[in-house]
């Protein structure tokens, strides 16, 4: 989809201002962004990859046109930090041509250069930038064959926010394809947007911390999620994802019932969330961080850059409340928090403490339009970069699917902490909540959570899983689907006991077992699973959640 | 589920006089093609604790045996020239107790691979009725509750699949857990699809579009026979980060985890032989429907894959699944007419197996042991378990002379765990040595 066009992407000339050598301040969440990524020193965190297949012909001249009249347009590409004083800020540099580094890969064995391009990704992925001496913007161009390239680019956060990743798209498409007048005219730079922001009261930026004093109080003492296993300190935590499908028909439901709270469908969203959050910590206390902002003004629709900060969403919750009232109060929440934004989310974790828990959960829902890069006489395709980095312990991303209609997404989990059982039946867990939402959200907390694949029990069930090797008893069935399930189990794989959480092959199954596990749930449970989603979910708990997902959710493919 | 076409089945009283299954007909067929004559001799050991009363596992494994009709088959070849079966209820299994309680630990071990590995270079004489029990389980015992069971039978009978039946049901019976009790003929009836007209036709059907997916594929010239011809073998580990590798490949790929070795030992056998693309015969079930799931026999037909090269890794993974799976769904062709509308044979063999997992009834706890040194089924086999979490993987290599050495088989290992390692997405230094 591109973005909609406005009196801000009109085409034309560019009016914006920006001056070579210009010194400016940071925004409130660049400014966050820079806080964080001191902390946490020579590291990826921050860094934003992506990566494109291209089959067919490639203009190398072209594209390297394209990328530089792009950094030439987004003064933001060739920012960098510097000391102003004993402030952070920015300087913005006379526009360079792009550099992009080649990798051709082309003396390899054919079969090794897909893995080989991986690898290379990967590492590029996890190169840190030195913002002070570099743009936080890079190339890689990798050849695979004569008419086979992988184009990887990689901004630092500092630099992007999901929009941009659509304005990046459109803007390369049109200048690769020579057709660079009819970019939308930039009437705005970033530096008008920290100029907004700088101009704000000040007493306004204290008044916004005050707020979140008040609001986050006391949140160091909370207790947070059990882990699978234990955290140990890591340079860089690793991510790894499960993915989030909500179908069409629930979607319409959930917008129609945000609708009736006055709420918005993120609202919906986030409140499923905290239910589950409480189902799973047994917490009554949930804190989720979300990014919030976006362009004040259509003048900033055209531009790259980050202009979002990240709220940390307190919310109360009890077993007898109703969703809806749930709802009620993340909307309010929602928009008290939105009212005091202006304060960089680093900075409020400073003053009210409590970084573990700020650091757990993160929501954010890309309503956006997005565009995939187009390139005449080429054929694209997705070329997944493996390494994912990870801020916190659970990133849960949804966005709008235009394709399906409904919403996709995914979780992203720390998988030094959780394990991928686990994660799924989170992520299962979360669509159950949204199916069941949609389909009544009059329904009290504590009724939708009774239907769940995971508890407070569940995770860390690495000790189960522990205590198992030992002889001990494994993670009994919860439900009873898990019951019936775990039955069709013991009778394929020969063992009385097995835990919700084992694995099917690392239970001793095989690819025919597989495909009699399909059958039997079919023949004893009238769902229909396929052997690939049985491959890639192979867990009781996983299966019983889907059979029971599938219940409550209409026109899902995978499940009947 | 691949594997036979949907054929009307008879109920167990309409089938009058067994017969064999195509499966158990080619593996006949194949019996006088191979080398060695042990090479349809199954062994298949386990390793048990927890048995409640030891001494009455013999009798809980002849309740099994005979409940399964087909333990009790005695086929023969008939004066004109066809195989005919009966069944015949006598002499069906032969039991024997090893008590090794009082011997040192490390020679019971020895002890019990190198009997082991005798039982599974014994001819099972199947078409001789004087040669009965076709069937022997061995108990060697080694402590108060635990030690080795092994089943050694004649391929026309089992499969894995039927084995692991066969162990679940003599333990239960052990552990005094349920288990059904009746006389089972469903072999017979499955048996029966198989051989029917409909079933010639549709076999005829497969064998052609087989042959004509195999069209421009590269086979080696048909073996020479040589009976008992010697066969070399070669152990090895398959490391845990190779399997962690090929499993997070897998999930890329979205395969089942077995794509991911055939596809890089078909780049191992094309570089090996120096072709474009080879072809390799991998066994597949043919227990299609769950009415199979419980039933004890032979269900396994060898198809042949064309193991070809694409782009780049994932897309090599990907066809091998392709091919495999076109392949498994054409199970019911005939391999005696496919080798001479084709004229070749595979490069090699490639079989998988599984031993991750332990199996328990009650207290009864247990689990297989890798098979004993064994004649190869092809010129050059390879046999591959691969790892999970909690098992290590591991795989052996066979060959017979003339096809390999040592130098080159060892080469040939090596270049297979590096190729595993390469789709694994392991860094060169980070490959296992």
């Amino acid at each position: 989809m591109t973005p909609t066009p406005t009196a801000a992407n009109r085409p034309g000339t560019d009016t914006n201002t920006a001056t070579a050598g210009q010194v400016r301040s940071l925004s409130a969440g660049q400014l966050g962004i820079a806080m964080q990524q001191q902390r946490a020193g020579d590291s990826p965190i921050f860094n934003v990859p992506a990566a494109i297949e291209i089959i067919g012909d490639l203009d190398v001249a072209s594209l390297r046109r394209g990328l530089s009249e792009l950094i030439r347009r987004h003064d933001v590409l060739r920012s960098r930090l510097v000391h102003d004083g004993p402030t952070l800020a920015q300087v913005v540099d006379e526009p360079q041509p792009a550099l992009i580094a080649v990798h051709d890969l082309q003396e390899l064995p054919e079969a090794e250069r897909d893995n080989a391009a991986r690898s290379l990704l990967d590492r590029e992925a996890a190169r840190p930038f030195d913002l002070y001496t570099e743009h936080g913007l890079r190339f890689v161009l990798v050849i695979l064959a004569p008419r086979r390239h992988v184009f990887f680019w990689i901004m630092h956060h500092l630099y992007c926010d999901g929009w941009s990743k659509s304005v990046f798209a459109r803007d390369l498409s049109l200048l690769y394809a020579g057709r660079d007048s009819e970019l939308p005219a930039l009437d705005a730079g970033y530096g008008d947007f920290v100029l907004a922001q700088e101009q704000a009261d000040a007493a306004t930026e204290q008044d916004h911390l005050t707020y979140w004093q008040r609001q986050l109080a006391g949140i160091a003492t909370l207790s947070g999620l059990r882990h699978d296993h234990p955290a140990v300190p890591a340079a860089q935590p690793r991510g790894a994802e499960v993915p989030l499908r909500i179908p069409a028909t629930n979607r319409v439901r959930l917008e129609a019932r945000a609708r009736t709270r006055r709420a918005t469908t993120f609202m919906v969203l986030q409140a499923a969330l905290v239910a589950l959050m409480h189902h799973v910590s047994g917490q009554p206390d949930i804190v989720i961080s979300v990014p919030y902002g976006g362009r004040p003004d259509t003048a900033f629709e055209p531009l790259i850059g980050f202009f979002v900060n990240v709220l940390a969403l307190r919310s109360q919750v009890a077993a007898a409340m109703t969703f809806e009232s749930l709802m009620d109060q993340v909307r309010d929440t929602a928009l008290d928090g939105y009212e005091h934004h202006a304060v960089p989310f680093q900075r409020v974790v400073e003053r009210v403490g409590g970084a573990t828990v700020l650091q757990q959960t993160s929501l954010a829902f890309a309503n956006l339009p997005y565009q995939d890069i187009v390139l005449p006489g080429a054929e694209i395709r997705a070329f997944p970069i493996t390494r994912v980095d990870i801020r916190y312990e659970l990133e849960w991303h949804v966005w709008e699917d235009d394709c399906s209609g409904g919403l996709g997404g995914r979780l992203i989990y720390r998988s030094d902490l959780f394990d991928e059982s686990s994660a799924t039946a989170l992520a299962t867990a979360y669509q159950q909540l949204l199916a069941a939402a949609a389909n009544g959200a009059g329904r009290r907390i504590a009724d939708l959570a009774a239907m769940l694949p995971v508890s407070a029990a569940s995770l860390g069930h690495h000790d189960l899983v522990s205590d198992a090797a030992a002889g001990a008893v494994p993670a009994p069935p919860r439900t009873p689907t898990e019951g019936a399930v775990h039955e069709i189990w013991v009778d394929l794989l020969h063992r009385d006991e097995i835990g919700v959480f084992e694995d099917f092959f690392d239970a001793g199954g095989n690819s025919l077992l597989l495909a009699f596990l399909s059958a039997r749930i079919r023949e004893d449970l009238d769902a229909e699973l396929t052997v690939q989603h049985l491959m890639e979910h192979p867990t009781i708990a996983a299966i019983a959640a889907a059979i029971d997902g599938a219940g409550t959710s209409e026109g899902d493919a995978s499940a009947r | 589920m691949p594997g036979s076409p949907a054929l009307p089945r008879p109920a167990p009283d309409s089938v009058p006089e067994p017969a064999l299954s195509a499966p158990q007909l080619g593996i006949l067929a194949a019996e006088t093609w191979a080398p060695d004559p042990a090479t349809y001799t199954v062994v298949s050991a386990v390793e048990v604790s927890g048995v409640p009363r030891w001494e009455e596992l013999p009798q809980a494994a002849r309740a099994t045996i005979t409940r399964h009709e087909v333990f009790a088959w005695q086929p023969a070849v008939s004066p004109a020239g066809d195989i005919i079966v009966t069944v015949e209820d006598s002499d069906v299994l032969a039991t024997e107790n090893l008590d090794l309680r009082a011997a040192d630990p490390e020679h019971t071990a020895t002890a019990i691979q190198k009997r082991l590995r005798r039982e599974r270079h014994r001819y099972v004489q199947v078409l001789e009725r004087a040669a009965r029990p076709h069937t022997t389980i061995i108990f060697f015992r080694r402590g108060q509750d635990s030690g080795v069971c092994a089943l050694v039978t004649h391929h026309l009978f089992v499969d894995e699949h039927a084995v692991d039946l066969l162990w679940n049901e003599i333990f239960r019976r052990a552990a005094g857990q349920p288990v059904p009790t009746g006389h089972d003929p469903r072999y017979r009836c499955w048996a029966q699809t198989t051989i029917s007209e409909q079933a010639r036709a549709a076999g005829l059907r497969a064998t052609l579009e087989a042959a004509t997916a195999l069209r421009d594929a590269t086979l080696t010239s048909t073996a020479t026979v040589r009976r008992a011809e010697p066969t070399a073998l070669l152990r090895f580990a398959i490391p845990p980060e190779v399997t962690d590798g090929c499993a997070r490949q897998a999930r890329i790929a979205r395969v089942p985890v077995a794509a991911v070795y055939g596809a890089a030992f078909g780049d191992v056998l094309r570089d090996h032989f120096g072709s474009p693309a080879v072809t390799v015969a991998v066994p597949v079930s043919r227990r299609a429907y769950l009415a199979d799931h419980d039933v004890v026999g032979c269900y396994v037909n060898t198809v042949w894959v064309p193991a070809r090269p694409a782009a780049g890794t994932v897309e090599t993974i990907r066809r091998w699944q392709h091919d495999l799976q076109f392949a498994a769904a054409r199970a019911h062709a005939d391999i005696a007419q496919l080798r001479p509308l084709l004229g070749g044979e595979p490069h090699a063999m490639l079989s998988f197996e599984s031993r991750a997992g332990h199996r328990t009834a009650g207290p009864v706890r247990w689990r297989p042991v890798p098979p004993p040194d064994s004649p190869a089924k092809a010129g050059l086999a390879c046999f591959l378990a691969p790892g999970t979490r909690q098992t290590p993987g591991d795989g052996r290599l066979l060959w017979r002379d003339g096809i390999l050495d040592d130098a080159a088989a060892g080469c040939m290992n090596r270049s297979f765990l590096e190729t595993l390692a390469r789709y694994a997405g392991l860094p060169p230094d980070q490959e296992p040595r």
